[in-house]
């Protein structure tokens, strides 16, 4: 396996009004030619933070981020640019609103001399399931799940060795789905891209990732691969996110017992010990004192947790 | 009571291509009704045209529209400002059109509280807390700016702002689709603690959301109802083609994980004149008889558009 894009110890922090808020606290992470890994975690954990960073755009605090081995910094950026490609989590954020529809696919290709322009669009379109009519619309004419796939084409445009895409199916119904995820694990066969997908949806994460890191209040809680981790989670915070994932056999009183309990942490000002106690069922005394560091269970299974593994099947979350 | 009375919206381009062809949706109080089908087929529009937001180049038109008890077909700007954001609020599916990227989220909050009720900036600042408690987020959220959120916490914030006065209708496209799993179910409990004593239309395309929270489901396909009833019926014994392909469809965590085999064919292009039922091509059911488009038939509990419906 060829690493490709690698995270050493980034943490990238903001500073308003004289308070910092630490967004991104120290993450390792390395993605391979040709793997999915999914990134999951609460709300405002630092998911789009971190890939941000990924992406350069972020300064960081601490910590360096690698392009196959190289620091970002000493990466030409029109290479950079070519071979990692960004899906924003809010597509409206990255189309021009003046530009047509085939002008944005378009425009990472004038500057790599693609061959016929107009072809490549055209070939793009369909692979997302747009019909070529489209090619000629203003984002405002198109609809969230069809503003999603033109910025999805325009990312695949430059054929990039590394998409990074930040919930990029989330306005899609199932049946687009399905033909994007096809698309994407034929491009993973085809030209072994490697995918970061930021997912709040643990089954498509079940679906198409093999590896999947679990992200809370700006650390990583839980990394393993994807089907052994959402089997049987090694953190309490990985637990709940699987007993949480809404299904067609879950009824309403399910799910009232499943609210996890207390608030989101502030990043402004996170609790003592391990992050996830205020609101962890299990949580003992040295919970509250003592911050659990991410470490080995098993052969490829990590978590930061004190009694990891205790609760593995989500049914003991709602007990 | 009926919060919504929507007969026979239409919504086309200038050019006369039809993008919402004939919708009616009914909502008494007390109940959620979720809307959903594929992408594009018209869902948002619909949305739109519920709070007088269709706008030029587009053109919407309705038999009836009437929310809360008040006729708003022929209401001009005036009467639609009166009533939004009181009798209807919406959750855009995007953050980027609903919230002022140079306002913080506690000042439009205030603002939209003040503008509906007559209290003092001190009283709707509290209640401004309360709201962004009930999604959620946390007191420091009111002085920051849409930019500085995250994804997931902006859509929350568009939540507490259409829940400011908490609106007899609540219009929400796409709500959850930024959250993670628990604080999606956090959410889905607030909406149904707010659509009780009132009204609620939520757009989703995941039904394991619509079926926890809607007491009715309508199937949209190519701008027209395909499917409507009680979402236990409709979940459990889907009549329409499409709404079939679309429930078998849906993930579930023990199935052996693969990526599953999307509806054959593609949805109608815009402005695409289809002969008949427009799901035809598509559909392994489709005869003859499709070449004549079937009407949505049935009664007041359960409606259908298929000349071969499934489970007969
Ligand atoms: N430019 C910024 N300035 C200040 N704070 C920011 C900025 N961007 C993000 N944050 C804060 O950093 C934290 C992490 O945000 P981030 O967008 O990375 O979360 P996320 O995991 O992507 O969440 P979601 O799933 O809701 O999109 C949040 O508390 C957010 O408010
Ligand atoms: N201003 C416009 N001009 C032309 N076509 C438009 C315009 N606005 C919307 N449309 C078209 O109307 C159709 C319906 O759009 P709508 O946003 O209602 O879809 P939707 O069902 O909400 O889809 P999604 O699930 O992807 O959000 C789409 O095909 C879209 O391209
Ligand atoms: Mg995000
Ligand atoms: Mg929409």
């Amino acid at each position: 396996m060829t690493e490709i894009l690698a995270a050493h110890d980034v943490a990238v922090e903001f500073t308003h009004d004289g308070q910092t808020l630490q967004a991104v606290r120290g993450i390792d992470l390395t993605l391979d030619e040709g793997e999915t890994l999914a990134l999951v975690g609460e709300s405002g954990s630092g998911k789009s933070t971190l890939a941000l960073a990924l992406l350069g755009v972020h300064q960081l605090a601490r910590g360096k981020v690698t392009f196959r081995g190289d620091e970002l910094a000493s990466v030409e950026p029109h290479i950079f640019r070519k071979h990692v490609q960004p899906v924003l989590q809010d597509p409206y954020a990255s189309l021009d609103p003046r530009w047509r529809v085939a002008r944005s696919i378009a425009e990472p290709l004038h500057a790599l001399k693609f061959g016929n322009i107009e072809a490549r669009v055209a070939s793009l379109l369909d692979a997302v399931g747009l019909a070529a009519e489209f090619a000629s619309y203003l984002p405002n004419a198109l609809s969230g799940g069809q503003r999603q796939r033109v910025a999805l084409a325009r990312a695949l445009a430059p054929e990039p060795s590394v998409l990074i895409a930040d919930e990029p199916l989330s306005a899609l119904d199932m049946s687009v789905q399905a033909q994007i995820l096809t698309l994407l694990a034929d491009l993973q066969r085809t030209s072994r891209i490697a995918l970061l997908l930021i997912a709040h949806d643990l089954t498509l994460v079940q679906r198409v990732a093999q590896r999947v890191a679990v992200l809370y209040l700006g650390r990583v809680v839980e990394q393993g691969p994807a089907a052994r981790t959402l089997a049987a989670p090694l953190h309490p915070y990985t637990a709940a996110l699987i007993a949480a994932t809404p299904s067609l056999a879950r009824t309403a009183a399910d799910a009232e017992r499943l609210v996890l309990p207390g608030e989101p942490p502030s990043p402004l000002a996170p609790p003592p010990g391990c992050e996830f106690h205020p609101r962890c069922p299990i949580a003992r005394d040295i919970c509250r004192t003592e911050r659990p560091l991410l470490v080995e269970h098993a052969p490829g299974r990590k978590a930061a947790c004190h009694f990891a593994g205790e609760i593995t099947r989500s049914s003991d979350i709602s007990s | 009571m009926k919060l919504l009375d929507l007969q026979d919206l239409h919504v086309a381009t200038e050019d006369g291509v039809k993008l919402v062809d004939g919708v009616d949706l009914v909502i008494a109080q007390g109940e959620a009704l979720g809307l959903v089908g594929e992408s594009g087929s018209g869902k948002s529009l619909t949305a739109l045209a519920l709070l007088g937001l269709v706008r030029a180049p587009l053109d919407a038109r309705v038999t009836r529209l009437a929310i809360a008890g008040q006729e708003m077909r022929d209401a001009d700007e005036t009467s639609w400002r009166r009533l939004r954001g009181r009798s209807v609020a919406l959750v855009f599916q995007d953050s980027t059109t609903a919230l002022n990227p140079v306002r913080t989220i506690g000042s439009l909050l205030v603002e939209t509280i003040c503008r509906h009720q007559r209290i003092s900036k001190r009283e709707a600042r509290a209640r401004a807390l309360d709201r962004l408690r009930d999604v959620g987020l946390q007191p420091h959220h009111a002085d920051a700016y849409p930019h500085l959120l995250s994804g997931g916490m902006r859509q929350r914030a568009m939540l507490a702002l259409a829940l400011a006065n908490r609106p007899r209708l609540l219009v929400a496209d796409e709500p959850t689709t930024a959250l993670d799993a628990t604080i999606q179910l956090q959410i889905l409990h607030l909406l149904r603690r707010e659509s009780r004593d009132r009204a609620l239309l939520l757009i989703t395309h995941d039904l394991g959301v619509a079926s926890e929270l809607c007491d009715r489901i309508a199937v949209l396909y190519h701008g027209r109802v395909r499917e409507i009833g009680s979402a236990a019926r409709l979940l459990s014994t889907p009549r329409h083609p499409y709404t079939r392909a679309l429930l078998d469809l849906v993930p579930r965590f023990d199935m052996e994980a693969s990526i599953p085999t999307p509806i054959p064919g593609s949805p109608p292009a815009p402005g695409e004149q289809i002969q008949g039922c427009s799901y035809r091509l598509r559909c392994p059911r489709a005869t003859e008889q499709c070449l004549e488009r079937p009407t949505l038939e049935g009664d007041a509990d359960y409606k259908i558009a298929c000349w071969n419906p499934l489970n007969d």
